[in-house]
């Protein structure tokens, strides 16, 4: 098969895989070698869907030996099969790269013969493109579960991001729709990632020369949609693997229907992106803004709002906070304000040092004030100009968020 | 009546700094500061015209650093390229409040000098950001690597140092078309010089290089998601007038 035919079947398989962030490596250029990292990332393109297009994403071979039933690869799928050599991979790579239509590459797999085998076809390939092609760009790998961890923590050295994915986010499901995969073979090379790059962060301040390993951190990817969990056992699942795991990023990736089979839902026919929105959403809020899965979710109210964002949905539960007086909250509490994120809280804390600030002064600093109106007053003046109530803020932030969505979702 | 005086620099940065510098030192009353290019005479008012002296402009861009900060020489520098109409006099004022005030200067964010002059350097990074991904090398026959762009913002300056690192084994180019300038790198000499080129310019590529930019082409459509098209949220982070110096098409 020719490499024209060979790209096309390999990209369209790994589209799926929604990462494609290129950020978090510093790892620098040498003399006689190609590339170098971006730490904020960069994108090249968009694609068609709206995605940013980062990585040269692709999968060694599409043929599997297993049969998870929410997935294209499957083995029970009728499709045309076929597999990367390394070089070509490496070729590929490296004429993009030229090119600077990419920061890297993206090498995945579905399990070709056995883990172990699979696994030595990827590892080869970075290999080379670091050791003959001396490219410094970003990689990012797929650890195999239930591969050897020697083969795994070999190509963490020459990674700059590994993943594995867990996709359903219960272990129910887990034996429903991916009976080959153990919960177990998923989770122990995510552990040992995650230590392996906690002792590594202590060996280099020991030694400045200990080879880096996996240097911006490992990833997962969890399916919203494809099963029944409610988004609060999702976010919890989340916490928990950002706080265990030292896992960099949770990705989350609406269901898309790939075939009718047994057990999956047949209701869906269009993937949950606005679902898939809030999870972003309520996990950047961990992440950034100090929030807890608990705070944002409960048993009573298990799944987010899908009318209005998790921030705003969490402050017009807690109106008892609220407003707040923008000359004197501290940092932690203007983050929580809806319309405030850390860009504009941070230029509030150092602008009103020099001088008391009014809502004209908060707009310059990139204050959507249309959003933050109801939670703040500013030198005592409240200016949202309606009453204080939660059911009257709540429809007027329906009604902004509306159009934001209507924006960022729908062309 | 304030007679307006006016200072005509010759479009570099360093002349800017110059003509600002004695602007501030014979203390007008209300001034202008002009780029010779977009000069047009007013009907009052006198004209200085300020001829660049490397040296002099050497000492009072160490002056800036010294007395302001280096933060700040480096926002004054971007928010220059922007090329914004009139920007110069927002430097001019953020210059002399500066001198004043220090580095604190920069958290005077209330303050419509000082806000204006950082967003212009913000949008200048952001196009540089936005362009060091967009931008597209195509390999000629004569085996260096061409790129053609039409930035709103003078970036080539900031693009060089980014794609010299990464790309030093490689001959390039990179050509603003709008300005009919370029940065040239060559992998013997490891240097980049900022030259002229007719904005018509247009390189034979080689036989390799087509077969490389129909894969990226097969890539670019395959990688997309059909179900979860989206071409809105495409346009917002990728604006249209970047796609005609893309290789992929999109759809
Ligand atoms: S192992 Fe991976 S590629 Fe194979 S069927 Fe399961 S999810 Fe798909």
């Amino acid at each position: 098969m020719n490499i024209h035919k060979k790209l096309a079947i390999l990209s369209d398989a790994a589209k799926y895989d929604v990462s494609c962030s290129s950020s978090g490596s510093s790892r620098k250029a040498t003399a006689d070698g190609i590339g170098n990292g971006a730490v904020s990332g960069i994108c090249h393109s968009w694609a068609d869907d709206g995605r940013c297009i980062s990585l040269l994403k692709i999968l060694f071979t599409n043929t599997c030996i297993y049969d998870c039933q929410y997935c294209i690869n499957r083995v029970s799928n009728d499709l045309a099969r076929t597999a990367f050599k390394p070089k070509e991979i490496v070729d590929l790579t490296i004429d993009f790269y030229r090119r600077n239509y990419i920061e890297g590459l993206f090498l995945s797999s579905a399990i070709h013969k056995n883990p172990d085998y699979t696994m030595e076809n990827l590892l080869q390939t970075v290999k080379l493109l670091r050791e003959k092609e001396k490219f410094n760009g970003y990689i990012h790998l797929k650890a195999i579960p239930g591969a050897d961890y020697k083969l795994i923590r070999e190509a963490g050295h020459y990674a700059d991001r590994m993943s594995v994915n867990i996709e359903l986010p219960s272990n129910k499901s887990l034996q429903k729709l991916a009976p080959q995969k153990k919960k177990d073979a998923i989770l122990a090379p995510m552990q040992n990632i995650g230590n392996g790059i906690i002792q590594n962060h202590a060996d280099r301040k020991k030694y400045k020369k200990a080879p880096k390993f996996v240097p911006a951190g490992h990833s997962t990817q969890l399916i919203v949609g494809a099963s029944p969990e409610p988004d609060l056992q999702i976010l919890h699942l989340a916490e928990s693997l950002y706080d265990r795991f030292n896992l960099k990023r949770v990705y989350y990736s609406a269901y898309m229907p790939v075939g009718n089979h047994g057990g999956l839902p047949t209701e869906i026919t269009k993937p949950p992106l606005l679902r898939e929105h809030r999870l972003y959403q309520a996990d950047w809020l961990l992440r950034f803004y100090g929030f807890k899965a608990d705070e944002l979710l409960s048993a009573t109210k298990s799944n987010f709002d899908l009318t209005m964002d998790p921030k705003a949905d969490w402050a017009v539960q807690n109106m008892n906070l609220f407003p707040l007086e923008v000359n004197k909250a501290d940092f932690r509490m203007l983050l929580r304000v809806p319309g405030i994120g850390h860009k504009s809280a941070r230029r509030i804390v150092i602008a009103r040092k020099q001088s008391k600030l009014s809502h004209l002064d908060l707009k310059k600093f990139g204050v959507v004030l249309k959003r933050a109106n109801y939670f703040i007053t500013c030198q005592g003046k409240y200016q949202a100009g309606i009453p204080y109530q939660e059911n009257l803020i709540r429809e007027k932030l329906k009604q902004t968020d509306h159009a934001y969505y209507q924006m960022k979702l729908f062309s | 009546m304030v007679q307006i005086h006016t200072y005509i620099y010759d479009g570099s940065f360093g002349g800017f700094l110059q003509a600002a510098w004695q602007a501030k030192e014979e203390q007008m009353e209300s001034v202008n500061i002009v780029n010779q290019e977009i000069y047009r005479p007013l009907l009052f008012g006198g004209i200085t015209k300020v001829n660049t002296n490397p040296q002099l402009v050497e000492d009072i861009s160490q002056i800036v650093k010294d007395n302001i900060s280096i933060s700040v020489s480096k926002i004054l520098y971007k928010a220059f390229l922007s090329e914004q109409p009139g920007i110069e006099l927002f430097l001019y004022n953020y210059l002399s409040k500066g001198l004043v005030k220090g580095a604190k200067i920069e958290e005077n964010l209330a303050d419509d000098d000082i806000r204006i002059v950082h967003a212009a350097a913000h949008k200048v990074m952001k196009e540089n950001h936005r362009v060091k991904g967009l931008l597209r090398f195509q390999e000629t026959k004569s085996k260096f690597y061409y790129s053609r762009l039409e930035p709103d913002h003078r970036i080539l300056v900031l693009l060089a140092p980014h794609f010299k690192r990464r790309l030093s084994q490689q001959n390039w180019i990179i050509h603003d078309k709008k300005r009919a300038e370029a940065v040239v790198y060559s992998r013997e000499q490891k240097k980049w010089i900022l030259t002229t080129l007719e904005a018509d310019f247009e390189p034979t590529l080689s036989d390799r290089e087509l077969k490389m930019q129909k894969l990226w082409k097969t890539f670019f459509k395959n990688i997309s998601i059909a179900e979860r098209r989206n071409k809105k949220l495409q346009k917002q982070y990728m604006p249209t007038r970047y796609w005609k110096n893309l290789i992929e098409t999109p759809q």
